[in-house]
């Protein structure tokens, strides 16, 4: 439906509206305009001509006595329709300035001397008699020259918009008068061209171009239906021709599918305008796509393998914007299942009528097979011509074809020399005739050959090769020739046998050798053992002093028992025991032995007794006895205290109850004398056997269940001496563990970690020394802490090493430390040592402690 | 001594300018006149009548003022006696009633016999003449009652 403005009436109707307005907006603006400016110029001139002419008809009557011309100007001023008032002015002959003289019609002096020029236009006209001089003022209102003005333009404003809606109207009927007959014909166009070819066509008999387009119509129309007519005739034929045709398409198409499948070739047409691209099935395959992907250029790219990815789509544009054809081999990465294959492109770009670029068709074929033998055959050339190894090419007769670069220098023949003969050129007198034999064998069995044969240059120079020959076979198994491929081992031959003689002269420096191993390693091995056991010993020496100091502690109190209780035995005999009935005797054994009675009693303990005891015997046996404060006194000794009365009263009642107490008292001295004999026996006793497990030698020892604290109290009582003297030792370590491992090893180890805490605080006042036990993890730590100087960081990693020592000069040995890290290891332990400013730390871990109920 | 002289000069003029002229008696001149219309004939009446104080007559005829040209010999005497003032100032007189249209301008004529004859001639006219012009005719004469 054609709109309105797309009408043909209309756009005859637009110029002449366009132009009709235009022209009416000019005069209607321009004219009026003009108009008024005219009419203000004419009204200030006439104006002028007034004042001009009252000033004459002033100076006429005043000079003539013409009142009467002056009535007549001053009637024809006023009868100025936009006169505002008319004045004459004269000047005052003393001040000089200008008065109103009269006015017409009147009006104050102020408004006319000060006109507004806003409101008013006027002019001035002097005049002048014998005795009065003046102006004339005349002026005129501009509101009514404003009114005059648009009176003036009225009809403009007024018929202008008439003229030109009416001119609008009568272009507009004229414009659908002329437009009707085309739209008409447009009407019949569209039926001829919905093929109705029985519309009427109104003929016309004017001679205007409108009814020469009416027959024209009219003619087409008959032409039309004539040619329709013959069309169809036409189509039938074609339709049978096509169907003939289309078979004959169908079946090359199909045939043609089939010849892609087999040859891998699809096809394909991409499009410039959108940027897609159709494919054949075939080439869907080849790419590994499905109906569902979305084929665009950038997708393409994605298939092109990424090592091709960039070089493609270069290549790509630079033909789109040359114009050039697509004829590339490249690498694709299959969609589906991501394998590489080498696929070749073909196509030709076509063009749009303007020369733009419209679509690029063409074909792709896979090409991977033939890709893949033509790189293996490249490879095969390459390492052919350019291996350091000989490569011959021969034929079935073995009559060389080929031979690359390496066996042309070995041999010093040219290339053309060597082509058109046989390998046995090469062989001379020094060749093995077995090998010969064994390659002219083998080849004639048409299996592979592999030897060693020596040959001989053109200069006569020797040469070894390690020889390879291959036949080759056609398709069919048919022998077709050789390919021997030929190691230069000349060198190598000449190495086999100078290694060859120096390795008979290397295992008899061998045998040698080996011998003096052995024999070093027993000596190293004694040795060792040898500096273990002195750094023991001398570890005994250092540690003698105490040894002997603790020794001497108990075979003293040894000395001082046995002769106390001598001293006593002799004062029983000789004094006390004579006195004493056997009674008495007896029942003084039975008390002592009853009592546990201490050597010595305090002096304030004992004189409160004493009192005690005193007060007792007086309360309950009187007084009378003389030694009752010594009875007292030996009671207290005897530890028969006040709350014993039947002791008291027993032996009270003895007249030498004195005597019997002494009696018991130096029982009970003896008896405690002999206990601590005893007691330093045992002492004695356990520094000897500590010592002596100590200086064991025995290494090996079966592992037996060790008790860490008893293992590690050894070597503290071994040490006891200077332990005691000087250093505030701590030693915590659980009574409850144990591991499994070698006692005798073990005080060792913590021998040496304690001697060397004794010694590295040798010169510091403030000595302490812990030993104690952490259990953590399944394992257990024991760390042994001193509080001596700190060990330089810089060789804190070399103190486990053997014959390290900062003691040089001293007793240091540098066996000490290594020793303990080698029991540690032995035990499948670790040790590690910090040092800080306060203390240094040796921590031993054992694995697996056992832990006793 | 111009300016003082001037000052004294409008005094009278402004206190009694017509006594200052008026030394000079209407019968200094003849007033003529053409089927005029007075009431009384006053010279009050008459002097009104000449500075243009009616347009028309009780006859609703035109007044028509005739007087002696400015140049002519009896314009002061007739300035003098029936204005009391100048000639120059007669004129100035008429110019302003003239200009503003309110009274009809009167006819200056250059000797008493023009201005006789016009009168004669002009019905409605009033002029002014010199007394004992011998040529007056009697029934133009105004009489004035004093």
């Amino acid at each position: 439906m054609t709109g309105f403005f797309q009408k043909i009436s209309f756009r005859i109707w637009l110029p002449f509206a366009l132009t009709l307005s235009l022209m009416m907006l000019v005069v209607g603006f321009y004219y009026p305009r003009e108009q008024e400016k005219l009419f203000r110029s004419n009204r200030e001139r006439e104006l002028k001509e007034l004042a001009k002419t009252v000033a004459l008809g002033v100076e006429l009557s005043l000079r003539a006595d013409d009142f009467q011309g002056l009535k007549k100007t001053i009637d024809f001023v006023s009868g100025t329709s936009d006169f505002e008032y008319v004045a004459i002015l004269v000047e005052d002959s003393i001040t000089g300035k200008e008065n109103v003289f009269i006015s017409y019609p009147e009006r104050p002096q102020e408004e006319i001397l000060s006109i507004n020029p806003d409101l008013y236009v006027y002019q001035k006209y002097p005049f002048r008699t014998a005795d009065f001089v003046g102006n004339i003022l005349i002026s005129a209102s501009k509101e009514k020259i404003n009114e005059l003005v648009f009176n003036l333009n009225k009809p403009v404003y007024i018929i202008l918009p008439i003229i030109l809606m009416v001119s609008l109207l009568l272009f507009f009927i004229l414009a659908r008068r002329i437009s009707k007959p085309i739209l008409q014909l447009t009407k019949t166009a569209k039926e001829l061209e919905a093929e109705n070819y029985e519309v009427v066509i109104p003929v016309t008999q004017g001679t205007d171009e409108l009814g020469e387009l009416r027959n024209a119509f009219s003619s087409l129309r008959d032409s039309l239906v004539e040619q329709k007519e013959r069309n169809k005739q036409l189509t039938i034929g074609l339709e049978d021709e096509i169907k003939i045709r289309t078979a004959d398409l169908q079946s090359t198409q199909e045939k043609l599918l089939e010849a892609q499948k087999v040859a891998r070739i699809g096809h394909y047409e991409y499009f410039f305008s959108d940027g897609h691209w159709e494919s054949s099935d075939v080439l869907n395959e080849i790419f590994g796509i499905d109906k569902d992907f979305k084929k665009d250029l950038s997708n393409w790219n994605k298939i092109v393998a990424p090592d091709y990815q960039e070089e493609m789509m270069s290549y790509f544009l630079d033909l789109v914007a040359n114009k050039k054809k697509f004829s590339r081999d490249y690498k694709i990465q299959r969609v589906v299942d991501r394998e590489l294959r080498w696929v070749y492109g073909l196509g030709e770009m076509k063009f749009t009528p303007s020369g733009l670029p419209y679509s690029l068709s063409g074909t792709i074929q896979d090409i991977t097979d033939r890709k893949l033998i033509e790189e293996e055959i490249k490879k095969l050339s390459l390492v052919a011509r350019y291996t350091s190894n000989c490569v011959i090419i021969a034929d079935q007769n073995e009559v060389i074809q080929w031979v690359n670069d390496s066996l042309v220098k070995l041999s010093g023949y040219a290339f053309d020399e060597i082509v058109g003969r046989t390998p046995k050129m090469f062989q001379f007198e020094k060749t093995d005739p077995k090998t010969i034999a064994y390659i002219g064998q083998t080849i004639r069995n048409q299996l592979p050959v592999k030897t060693e044969i020596l040959n001989r240059g053109k200069t006569g120079n020797e040469y070894w090769l390690d020889l390879n020959i291959v036949p080759i076979f056609d398709g069919n198994g048919v022998l077709t020739g050789y390919i021997a491929v030929e190691t230069d081992i000349t060198d190598r031959k000449i190495a086999d046998a100078e290694l060859e003689k120096s390795q008979e002269a290397l295992k008899k420096i061998n045998e040698t050798l080996e011998q003096k191993v052995l024999e070093n390693t027993k000596k190293n091995l004694d040795l060792s053992k040898s500096i273990v056991e002195q750094e023991k010993l001398a570890t005994i020496g250092e540690i003698s002093a105490g040894i002997a100091h603790d020794l001497n502690t108990p075979l003293g109190a040894i000395k001082v028992g046995t002769e106390s209780v001598h001293f006593t035995f002799e004062t029983l005999l000789s004094q006390n025991i004579s006195k004493c009935t056997d009674i008495q005797l007896k029942r003084a054994l039975e008390i002592a032995k009853s009592k546990t009675v201490e050597i010595y009693v305090g002096g304030l303990q004992l004189m409160r007794e004493r009192k005690e005891s005193i007060a007792f015997l007086e309360t309950r046996y009187g007084t009378e006895r003389p030694n009752l404060p010594q009875i007292a006194d030996m009671l207290v000794k005897c530890r028969i205290l006040v709350h014993e009365v039947d002791i008291m009263d027993e032996i009270y009642q003895w007249e030498n109850a004195q005597d019997v107490l002494e009696v018991i008292h130096n029982v009970q001295i003896i008896g405690n004398l002999l206990d601590t004999i005893k007691t330093s026996v045992d002492k004695a006793s356990k520094v000897v056997k500590d010592v002596r497990s100590f200086i064991k030698t025995e290494t090996t020892v079966d592992r037996t269940r060790v008790n860490l604290h008893d293992n590690i109290a050894t070597v503290l009582s071994i040490f006891n001496y200077e332990l005691k003297r000087n250093i505030n030792l701590v030693f915590d370590v659980d009574e409850n563990i144990c591991i499994d491992g070698y006692d005798i090893k073990l005080f060792q180890l913590w021998s040496n970690l304690i001697k060397n805490a004794i010694e590295a605080m040798d010169e510091y006042p403030n000595k302490n020394i812990s030993v104690r036990s952490v259990l953590h993890d399944g394992k257990v730590d024991i760390l042994v802490e001193n509080t001596g100087p700190v060990i330089d960081a810089g060789i804190i990693d070399k103190i486990f090493k053997k014959f390290f020592t900062t003691k040089h000069g001293k007793n240091g040995t540098g066996l000490g430390l290594s020793i303990v890290k080698n029991v540690v290891d032995e035990h499948g332990g670790k040790i590690s040592v910090s040092s800080l400013e306060d203390l240094t730390t040796f921590k031993v871990t054992f694995n697996d402690p056992i832990l006793l109920d | 001594m111009r300016k003082i002289t001037i000052i004294i000069t409008l005094l009278f003029a402004i206190i009694g300018g017509e006594s200052l002229y008026g030394q000079v008696s209407m019968n200094a001149v003849t007033i003529i006149g053409n089927k005029t219309g007075f009431s009384s004939n006053s010279a009050k009446e008459i002097k009104q009548v000449f500075r243009g104080k009616y347009a028309n007559w009780s006859t609703r005829e035109q007044v028509i003022i005739v007087l002696p040209a400015s140049k002519s010999s009896s314009a002061e005497i007739v300035a003098s006696v029936v204005y009391g003032n100048t000639v120059s100032g007669v004129q100035k007189y008429w110019l302003s009633l003239v200009f503003q249209g309110r009274a009809n301008p009167p006819v200056f004529l250059d000797t008493d016999e023009e201005i006789i004859n016009y009168v004669k001639r002009t019905s409605g006219s009033i002029g002014v003449v010199s007394s004992g012009n011998q040529n007056l005719p009697r029934n133009l004469i105004i009489t004035i009652n004093n």
